[in-house]
């Protein structure tokens, strides 16, 4: 008997499990192979926009994926920078071998984690609740019984891979494809759709000429990612990667092969992810621009492959290796691999609860790129959840629900839950009405709580973060319990900031634009203060920063969090009866009684329901008639 | 089933003792509980259809029916017409609610109408200001309101924030894709011309709300008070021969050409010999002070003298100069008003000084409620030219948008919170 069964081994499945194991829940994880634990089929990257922030938000809460990223990767720098405070992160290229034994190393130490290599054929129900899942491994079929289950398949189910006309039955390279998890789905009423995803070639280093490309060097100091290092621990000296671009040639190849990708011949039924388009998608939808960014970023330590990041695609090879030779520094370019595109069903997310639970089985659990998203972060993110929310399914303890104003995970969540995917969903920096305080710095203010109580985050974490937190807040008093007058107006001045007429803290300095903290620290030496209590951690002194230099700006966020927060409290009965609130649309009843939102501000989000439609709802719920 | 459980009812008409009261039944038992109170409704009765019989409370009167969607509430709904005392209401009313109906809250029926979407937000708020006009042009407001005029206009500075906001959003994840904002076409598409002019109707639509403010100043013993009385048509203010009569101030309204005006008649300017009419004086000066339009009001068959003078300047306030018993007068200020508060001359060409300022062309105007959501939107939109202008990153901007769009949306019901619901229908009374 278990009390969470995880079917799946990528980075939700990683998590998930973990997650649930760390809560002291007995926990088994079933993988197709275990030599592909934590595989990543498409680019090594983790971070970018917003992506970074997930990983950062995974990392708070306990999670796995920034911790593997430190001691596993090949380059990192910064990105976003410049383009506000809310859009600042990192981006890492891990090693394509290491990152998976890493993986597989921490699973297989961890305590009540059970791994097993073997398939998923059905998830039984008792009385229309999970209670047991049906594997078949080494040869045979065995019923193992369990409270929950977490269904992280990635792209498995009926997965279905194209290379120009090429077919095969596969979920990714050299994996096969499952069927019978998506016939159980289906039974119980899942509606189950067809998604496209897709990756690029992968070419031979040594066949490049560098030369042509404009390097981009790594950037140490850009990491570490996760809360609980102080730097990264990379195997050697960090590696660049290599920007360059596609010409009028390359498009003009594209353009005239159109009828033999895939995407175009109406060869795949599934839907694209509109914000990672193929090459030839962006071709076609961008017809004006005569060029397209191309970044290079090497695979492994040890291995030529060559990851073409932007060159997503799934033309004949021969197509594809003609378009390739047209970028510059690509001249005499090899081809290891083709790039590829994959078919494979998801599952209607909006058929789950803000735990992601499915609505139509208790204890029945779904995480990762099934759920309709793309990427590892946004896997990472819903499976780190959906493991909490079945292990205390498992023992009746009620869920926890990320908020839209505390996290990129809720917004996501709740993007995914209220609103449905039309095409596989990437977190974009956008996405995020709040996202002044989502930031990346400050994920573990956000999340290292709630994880601490949920019993993912380790006492060393917790010890980690409650110091961080000392220091912040001895920081901040110092800060603002300091305060200079004008007779520092030289040293002031000498800093190229403008004199003082009145009495100023610190704090009210710092808070100045052109104000840095050293500059703070000069002046409070000039005026003979002790530094006592400020702290010279670098995390804690660019929160400080930060949360000066957009005070302002904090503070309106904060204003508006408080007024959404009033519409999100307020719960709407689970037994409310849709159809009798007479002044509601048509359509937004039928929406609304379909989805059953669990809050006001849920159900202002579903699409189709109108301002007049949330302010009836919000006069029905005020009025509380009896 | 109903989300409301209950059956209210209330007098939909004003104060009695009046020659006819309506008193309105509304919810699920309605016509359950008309039949009950009334002796000539047939077992299968008809809808919008008057009904004469008599009440059981003894009194007789008309029963109209109204059903469910075709009622001022949308729900099933029943009115009755009785006499206008106030006996026979109370007595009705109790009869009522002894069969199991509510006494309906302070705006309920409105209430219930939004709530089975026969009029929205903004609509109920453009209800309660038609109940409320005193004017003509409070009137037309609130048509004007009803009719979803303020809406178009705070709708299309909405749109234009959300134009900003989009490009600034698009730049946030795809800058490489689409290319880096351009900060001028983001300043040139801000609205905030619009919400200017929008901002600046506050006064207006202040003036058309609450109307005027006319102080009445000037000697003792000028006319003020029979120059009021005049302007009201009613002996309102005491007036005798006496210089100092007024004593406090007097605070009366009348309708001028549309527009609401309080005229504020004070006590006459001069050295106060006793300590109460010292008080007056003080008032009176504050009342001025205070007044959007102060009338400084003489006798013109005495002349304007140093006494006149000297108080007109004390005041230190532009003054429209008043000479009243222009009828008694041989010769006049071309400067002055001459008036006859005794005849009627020159009164309305004194009037009509209020009117040719403020009868700007009937343009829609923002009330109470909105004007400092109008305030918020604008500065917001302020400081996001500011972020455009200045090196800080394009995000913050986003920020500051946000805010003019959530202040604008709670003007029109977009952005619906609990708070507006509560302002909207605290200050409907009982029966609306």
């Amino acid at each position: 008997m278990f009390d969470v069964v995880v079917i799946g081994a990528g980075q939700a499945g990683i998590e998930a499990a973990l997650a649930s194991a760390k809560m002291g829940r007995r926990t088994l994880c079933v993988t197709l192979r275990l030599d592909r634990i934590g595989h990543l089929p498409c680019n090594c990257s983790v971070g970018g926009p917003a992506k970074g922030h997930i990983a950062r938000e995974v990392d708070a809460l306990g999670g796995q994926m920034g911790v593997t990223t430190d001691h596993t990767l090949t380059h990192i720098r910064r990105v976003g920078t410049g383009k506000g405070p809310a859009v600042q992160t990192f981006r890492a290229h891990v090693c394509k071998t290491l990152y998976p034994a890493f993986m597989r190393k921490t699973l297989e130490g961890q305590e009540n984690l059970t791994l097993i290599e073997g398939s998923v054929e059905t998830v039984l129900l008792t009385g229309g609740r999970v209670s047991g899942v049906v594997v078949a491994h080494r040869g045979a079929l065995e019923d193992i019984a369990t409270r929950a289950v977490v269904v992280t398949t990635g792209t498995f189910l009926n997965g279905l891979c194209h290379e120009g006309s090429k077919k095969t039955v596969a979920a990714r390279e050299g994996d096969v494809a499952v069927a019978g998890l998506s016939a159980f789905l289906a039974e119980i009423g899942v509606n189950l759709r067809r998604f496209k995803t897709g990756t690029t070639p992968r070419i031979k280093l040594s066949s490049l000429d560098l030369g042509k490309t404009e390097p981009m060097e790594s950037e140490p100091d850009a990491g570490p990612v996760s809360f609980m290092h102080r730097r990264t621990f990379p195997l050697r000296e960090l590696l660049p990667c290599w920007q360059t671009h596609t010409t009028a040639l390359t498009h003009e190849v594209l353009r005239e092969n159109l009828g033999q990708s895939a995407m175009f011949s109406g060869q795949i039924q599934g839907v694209g992810p509109r914000y990672c388009p193929s090459v030839e998608d962006k071709v076609v939808r961008f017809a004006d621009k005569d060029s397209h960014p191309i970044f290079l970023e090497q695979e492994e330590w040890d291995s030529e492959s060559i990851y073409v990041q932007g060159f997503s695609t799934s033309m004949p090879a021969e197509v594809q290796l003609e378009a390739l030779r047209t970028i510059p520094g690509m001249e005499q370019v090899e081809m290891l691999r083709p790039g590829y595109a994959v078919e494979y069903d998801m599952a209607d997310p909006q058929q789950l609860d803000l735990s992601l639970m499915s609505k139509l089985a208790p204890g029945l659990f779904l995480a990762g790129q099934i759920n309709g998203t793309s990427g590892y972060e946004e896997a990472a993110g819903q499976g780190i959840v959906a493991g909490m929310n079945a292990a205390r399914y498992a023992t009746g303890d009620a869920p926890i629900h990320f908020n839209r104003d505390t996290s990129f995970i809720g917004v996501m969540i709740d993007d995914l839950v209220t609103k449905g995917v039309e095409d596989p969903y990437r977190m974009l920096t956008a996405r995020a009405e709040h996202r002044l305080v989502l930031r990346h710095d400050n994920a573990d203010q956000r999340l290292t709580p709630i994880g601490r109580m949920a019993g993912v985050v380790c006492d060393e974490r917790w010890a980690r973060f409650s110091k961080k937190m000392e220091e912040l807040n001895s920081s901040m008093a110092w800060l603002r319990d300091n305060s200079v007058t004008a007779s520092l107006n030289d040293e002031l001045v000498g800093r190229g900031t403008t004199p003082l007429a009145n009495r100023e803290t610190l704090f009210g300095l710092l808070r100045r634009p052109t104000v840095c903290l050293e500059d703070v620290e000069a002046v409070a030496d000039a005026a003979g203060m002790s530094r006592d209590g400020l702290s010279l951690d670098k995390e804690v002194r660019e929160q400080l920063e930060l949360n000066a230099t957009y005070d302002g700006y904090i503070e309106v966020q904060l204003r508006h969090i408080e007024q959404n927060r009033k519409l999100e409290e307020m719960r709407i009965p689970s037994d409310f009866d849709w159809n009798g609130l007479k002044g509601l649309s048509y359509e937004s009843r039928e929406k609304l009684s379909r989805l059953k939102p669990q809050t006001i501000g849920q159900a202002s989000r579903v699409s189709g329901v109108r301002p007049s439609d949330v302010a009836l709802l919000i006069g029905w719920l005020k009025r509380k008639l009896v | 089933m109903s989300n409301f459980h209950d059956t209210i009812v209330a007098p939909i008409t004003g104060t009695q003792p009046a020659a006819v009261a309506s008193i309105r039944i509304s919810g699920d038992r309605a016509w359950e509980f008309a039949a009950k109170v009334f002796d000539r409704l047939p077992t299968d009765p008809t809808a919008r259809y008057a009904y004469y019989g008599r009440f059981i409370h003894g009194d007789d009167g008309l029963l109209l029916l109204f059903e469910k969607g075709h009622s001022f509430t949308g729900e099933e709904t029943a009115e009755c017409q009785i006499h206008g005392s106030p006996a026979s209401v109370r007595a009705l009313v109790s009869h009522l609610i002894g069969l199991g109906a509510r006494m309906a809250e302070p705006g309920e029926f409105t209430y219930r109408a939004f709530m089975t979407g026969r009029m929205d937000l903004s609509q109920a708020e453009g209800v309660r200001e038609t109940v409320d006009s005193q004017t003509a042009r409070q009137l037309q407001q609130a048509n004007m309101m009803r009719q979803g005029v303020l809406r178009e206009a705070v709708s299309q500075a909405r749109e234009a924030l959300f134009g900003v906001l989009a490009m600034v959003e698009a730049t946030v994840d795809f800058s490489e894709e689409i290319g880096e904002l351009d900060r001028d076409e983001a300043i040139r598409r801000l609205p905030i011309g619009q919400l200017e002019d929008l901002a600046a109707t506050a006064q207006q639509g202040l003036l058309t709300r609450q109307g005027i403010a006319v102080a009445i100043v000037g000697p003792p013993n000028a006319g003020k008070s029979s120059l009021l009385n005049r302007l009201l048509g009613a002996d309102r203010a005491i007036v005798t021969p006496v210089a100092g009569t007024t004593r406090d101030t007097i605070e009366e309204s009348a309708e001028i050409n549309g527009l609401l005006v309080r005229f504020i008649d004070t006590a006459g300017l001069r050295a106060a010999t006793d300590e109460a009419e010292k008080l007056g004086i003080e008032r009176s000066t504050e009342a001025a002070l205070g007044a959007d339009r102060t009338w400084f009001v003489y006798d013109a068959s005495i002349g304007w003298g140093e006494a006149e003078q000297s108080e007109w300047e004390r005041l230190m306030k532009p003054q429209t100069i008043v000479a009243n018993k222009c009828d008694l007068a041989r010769k006049s200020n071309q400067d002055h008003f001459a008036v006859s508060a005794l005849t009627g001359e020159g009164i309305s060409s004194l009037t009509n000084t209020l009117l040719t300022l403020e009868q700007a062309e009937a343009a829609v105007t923002i009330n109470g409620r909105h004007a400092p959501l109008v305030q918020r939107a604008l500065s917001s939109a302020r400081a996001a030219k500011d972020v455009f202008e200045s090196p800080v990153p394009d995000d913050l901007a986003a920020v500051h948008l946000r805010d003019a769009l959530h202040a604008l949306g709670e003007i029109t019901g977009d952005t619906a919170s609990e708070d507006m619901i509560d302002r909207i229908f605290r200050d409907f009374c009982i029966g609306k």
